[in-house]
């Protein structure tokens, strides 16, 4: 398999995987819906730990763990702008005094 | 409506310049391994990070493209569980939503789920930004080459994307309850099956939503 064919299958089953749900599937109605509506918080917060620890639950270096705290602190703001920003500054300050 | 493409943009600028910079470092790390116009073509037609940096992980550690592919798959099945909770929020036709779901990506769906206007004009406003700030910053990267000491800060990025975009969908304790579980029973998979890789966020997030129940 050439690599312009590793790239376009890819392509493919990446596209397939997000056209399924939203077209293939009928929209979800009454207790699915609610169940449905229950998975983004839960699924991005787990999201959040996969990019944090990796595949082998690796600790973190310092200033990501610092990113991560400032960003948390933030949060009950609810503003993805500022999460982001207190994210980089978290980061930066704990790179620059370390 | 001038006014929500505003809010739209000043929503969305912030996740476009952390897309750019991802695409930055993708490009710097896919050129030696695709070359330069094909890290781009792979860029304009899978965007998604996630999916690319995988690729071009498994690439640099000799992986062949069998692995690859299911690599790629595990990491898409995330996009059922997106696109499941996105899809009542559609009123496009069928077509139309082939079209939107281009677009179905994890920041664009967060705030198209988080916002009051349209969900199907937010995954076209904030993807059309992403998809070009991906693009862009993969080129910016491809033709520079290594982008040195901005990998730590990008890298300890996509942790924060998430927790942002959790934060969105947290409107009382019982979602609360639900998120540190789902974050829980990922690090515990994550921790006993380490192979689960993608997918743990996946079963986390579904287990927490079916465990949990409470008012939304």
């Amino acid at each position: 398999m050439t690599e312009l064919a590793l790239v376009l299958t890819v392509a493919v089953i990446t596209y397939l995987s997000r056209a399924a749900a939203v077209v293939l599937l009928p929209p979800a109605r009454g207790r699915m819906l609610g169940f449905v509506s229950r998975i983004p918080a839960p699924l991005f917060a787990g999201l959040a730990v996969f990019a944090l620890v990796g595949e082998g639950v690796a600790v973190p270096d310092p200033p990501t763990i610092g990113a991560v705290i400032a960003a948390l602190a933030v949060t009950p703001k609810k503003s993805l702008g500022l999460t982001l920003a207190a994210g980089i500054a978290g980061y930066l300050l704990i790179d620059l005094v370390l | 409506m001038a006014r929500d493409a505003e809010i739209t943009l000043a929503t969305v600028a912030p996740i476009g310049a952390a897309i750019g910079v991802f695409g930055t470092l993708y490009g710097a790390a896919a050129e030696p391994l695709l070359g330069t116009w094909l890290t781009v073509v792979s860029s304009v037609l899978i965007f998604s990070g996630t999916v690319q940096f995988t690729m071009a992980g498994l690439l640099a550690a000799s992986a062949g493209p069998l692995a690859v592919i299911w690599a790629v798959f595990v990491v898409n099945v995330r996009n059922f569980a997106l696109g499941a909770a996105v899809r009542p929020r559609l009123t496009g036709s069928a077509p139309a939503r082939m079209l939107v779901s281009w677009f179905l990506i994890d920041e664009t769906v967060g705030l198209a789920l988080a916002s009051h206007e349209s969900a199907d004009r937010t995954l076209i406003r904030t993807g059309l930004v992403a998809y070009l700030s991906w693009v862009l910053g993969t080129v910016v990267g491809a033709l520079a080459g290594a982008v040195l000491g901005l990998e730590g800060l990008a890298s300890s990025l996509f942790p924060v994307l998430f927790i942002g975009l959790a934060a969105l969908m947290i409107p009382h304790r019982s979602a609360l309850a639900r998120a540190l579980a789902g974050a829980a029973v990922t690090f515990a998979l994550l921790a006993l099956w380490p192979a689960l890789a993608g997918l743990a966020p996946v079963i986390g997030g579904v287990a927490a939503a079916v465990s949990w129940g409470g008012h939304d």
